[in-house]
């Protein structure tokens, strides 16, 4: 079924159709969901609730951009919405201790390295989690970033920074990245 | 593999690397969206919802009405009694007025015939088939309310035949063996005059009597040849295995004499019909006198429809509903120019009422409503962008933002458009009604109801955190509402209907949304309530 008929159908409300574009988009935007969820339950949990604003929003859809990153907006907005329900994420949000934060590598699967670089993603706490996918994966400026997430633009600087740092450490770590270390204190001690 | 991730350019190889990731969801997340997008299964439980409720408002009502009826009967039912008696009483009179008639014309008229046309075993069929309807209406003869005719007596001017036609062969027999005496010499004419009498009471009697009469005067039973000839073409009619074709093919034998005269038979006729009333006017009485199942008095239906104008009222901190014009209400922020514009539009509630009188001018109310009420809201296109609301946790109470995708502005510029919030709700009132004034044609109420509803289907534009932005998100919106009703209104009573006429306002208690959005919304609806009950 072409994007076009998907489209048409979702708009006319028809399940086969809505089906379809589920069954097209549904794989990557797990992955996108899963950067931001604690586990895939979670994932799976935001998937729904995403798809179901795409499919309530689809006739906003204009067609100026490309349909999949127009439902990966929702998505990450959404995922964005599930996280600050938590209340953890107010309280993460605002740690500047990074460097005293106990990584637990051995949580970190040996598979394919785009796996392994989401774990590692993953890994980190989700104030930083949050900044570093809207930041570096999604492209968000640091001025949307503290709109989004109703924080200051210098706040998610400087947790996008640390967030960077102990990424890439835990990278190294994993022989995913070379790298000094030197060079990661060097950036933990700058932030 | 570490070449692949490039120091140098982290953020794109983070995202090139994260951006491969894809997962296959389980079965259970398109099943959850599907059946979020297809609520259709939802509806039997509603409609079974409401045929039971509708049950039990039907099996209430017809108890009420039936213990009311069986155990009152007012005086002013004696009335109307006494009153139908009286109608039944002339409708005798008329009939015996009729019957005297009809007796008048018989004197009048030369007589009237039985003609008969038989050709076969079937013929005679026929024959008893007319002589029992001869006799049913003999029967009508002696019920005053079901009429009489005087057709149906065949007399002479001054004389009455009379061969009693009680539905056996012995009355045709009597016949036919009379023919063949009185027609001993051939071809002779037979005249069968058949009087039908009233009840069977008096056939007995009217029996004894032609008895006696055929013995007094059987001299002048004369035959046919010197009567009219009346009937002819009897050709097949057989009774007793004696065809009459053999006695006289087609001509009937006169009974040319009366077997009682005429003023006996009026005599006669006018005692049983006597009984015949009294009998009828008993009857009457005793049905009058059963229990009969009555409108309830106390229990009235209403339905009505209300036009209606839809406004709204929003309370929110900071914030303050500014009159614009009569027809449009502007929400402005305290910080800036910008707000929410939204126009009143017209709405509708319709439904059945049921009130029950159980003090004086005091009626309990309740039914089942429908109301659609909205507005429009004033936006204009923009391009698609993002926009926040503030929310607040139910636990908590703290704030927290929702991002939403949007391309609808606040209407502070070109291009306006136009966008609908509004709610289909179906409610059911539970309030009092009072009387405040009351004649013979008209009635004064003042009522007010406290009105749970569903909210079947509703559509909300919400006004962005920084009021730039029209947002929309339909789980923000409660699915169970409270509304309160107050009305006046002016009951004109009609011979056949009361008609209701009067203003009315449904104020709706509870916020259009949820507890997580901090603005307040609550319709007002003004309406005028037109009703028609029995």
């Amino acid at each position: 079924m072409t994007e076009e008929l998907m489209l048409q159908g979702c708009l006319e409300n028809l399940a086969s159709a809505q089906e379809s574009l589920y069954n097209r988009f549904s794989p990557r935007m797990l992955g996108v969901c899963y950067r931001y969820a604690r586990n895939r339950e979670d994932a799976e949990d935001m998937l729904q609730e995403g798809f179901i604003k795409v499919y309530s929003q689809i006739h906003q859809f204009r067609g100026s951009g490309a349909l999949e990153g127009w439902i990966r907006r929702i998505i990450v907005h959404t995922c964005i919405n599930v996280i600050k329900k938590n209340k953890k994420f107010s309280d993460s949000v605002d740690l500047v201790h990074a460097s005293s934060i106990q990584i637990n590598e051995n949580n970190i699967p040996s598979i394919l390295q785009a796996k392994q670089v989401v774990e590692c993603i993953r890994l980190l706490p989700i104030g930083y989690r949050t900044v570093l996918n809207l930041y570096a994966i999604e492209g968000f400026s640091h001025k949307e970033i503290g709109a989004i997430l109703d924080i200051e633009e210098s706040t998610s600087r400087s947790q996008y920074t640390r967030a960077r740092a102990l990424l890439e450490e835990i990278l190294i770590r994993k022989k995913i990245l070379q790298k000094p270390r030197e060079n990661v204190r060097m950036a933990l001690g700058k932030s | 593999m570490e070449r692949r991730f490039d120091m140098t350019n982290f953020e794109q190889s983070l995202k090139d690397q994260a951006d491969q990731l894809d997962m296959i969801p389980s079965r259970r997340v398109w099943n959850g969206i599907y059946n979020n997008l297809h609520p259709g299964s939802r509806w039997p439980s509603i409609a079974m919802a409401f045929l039971f409720l509708f049950t039990i408002l039907g099996i209430g009502h017809l108890n009420n009405t039936r213990k009311l009826a069986g155990i009152n009967i007012q005086p002013q039912n004696q009335s109307e009694i006494n009153s139908d008696l009286q109608n039944e009483l002339n409708s005798s009179n008329e009939i015996q007025d009729e019957s005297n008639s009809a007796k008048q014309d018989l004197q009048n008229k030369p007589g009237t015939y039985f003609k008969g046309n038989f050709t076969a075993d079937n013929k005679k069929n026929q024959f008893l088939k007319d002589v029992n309807k001869d006799v049913n209406n003999k029967e009508k003869l002696s019920n005053p309310a079901s009429g009489f005719s005087a057709k149906l007596i065949p007399l002479y001017p001054d004389k009455a035949a009379d061969v009693i036609a009680d539905n056996n062969a012995d009355v045709l027999k009597s016949l036919a063996e009379k023919a063949p005496n009185n027609n001993a010499q051939s071809e002779k004419k037979i005249t069968a005059i058949v009087a039908i009498n009233s009840d069977k009471n008096s056939l007995n009697e009217i029996q004894k009597q032609s008895t006696q009469t055929k013995e007094d005067e059987s001299s002048n039973f004369k035959t046919a040849e010197n009567e009219k000839l009346v009937g002819n073409n009897i050709s097949d009619f057989t009774t007793n295995n004696t065809t009459l074709k053999d006695l006289d093919q087609d001509k009937l034998v006169a009974i040319s004499e009366p077997l009682i005269t005429i003023n006996e038979a009026a005599s006669i006729q006018a005692s049983t019909e006597r009984n015949a009333e009294k009998a009828q006017i008993n009857e009457a009485a005793k049905k009058k006198q059963k229990p009969v199942k009555k409108r309830n008095e106390k229990i009235s239906w209403l339905f009505y429809i209300t036009p209606s104008l839809t406004t709204a009222t929003f309370l929110d901190n900071g914030k303050q509903p500014i009159n614009s014009n009569s027809s449009s209400l502007i929400i402005r922020g305290n910080q800036n120019s910008s707000g929410m514009t939204y126009n009143s539009r017209f709405g509708f509630e319709t439904g059945t009422e049921m009130s029950y009188a159980f003090w004086k001018k005091l009626q309990f109310i309740t039914g089942l409503h429908f109301s659609y009420s909205g507005y429009n809201v004033v936006s204009n296109q923009v391009h698609p962008t993002f926009a926040t609301l503030i929310l607040k946790q139910e636990a908590s109470g703290l704030p927290y933002s929702k991002g939403y995708m949007t391309h609808y502005g606040n209407g502070q510029s070109q291009n306006q458009i136009s966008l609908s919030n509004y709610s289909l709700q179906l409610s059911i009132p539970v309030g009092l009604q009072q009387a405040l004034f009351e004649n013979e044609k008209i009635r004064v109420d003042i009522a007010t109801t406290i009105e749970p509803s569903y909210v079947l289907k509703s559509n909300a534009f919400l006004i962005s955190a920084d009021e730039r932005y029209y947002v929309k998100d339909p789980s923000l919106l409660r699915k169970i509402n409270l509304s309160g009703h107050a009305g006046t209104f002016v009951t004109f009573k009609t011979p056949k209907f009361k008609w209701q006429l009067g203003p009315t306002v449904r104020y709706q208690l509870l916020s259009t949304y949820q507890k997580t959005y901090p603005v307040k919304e609550h319709l007002l609806d003004y309406g005028i309530r037109i009703g028609i009950s029995k």
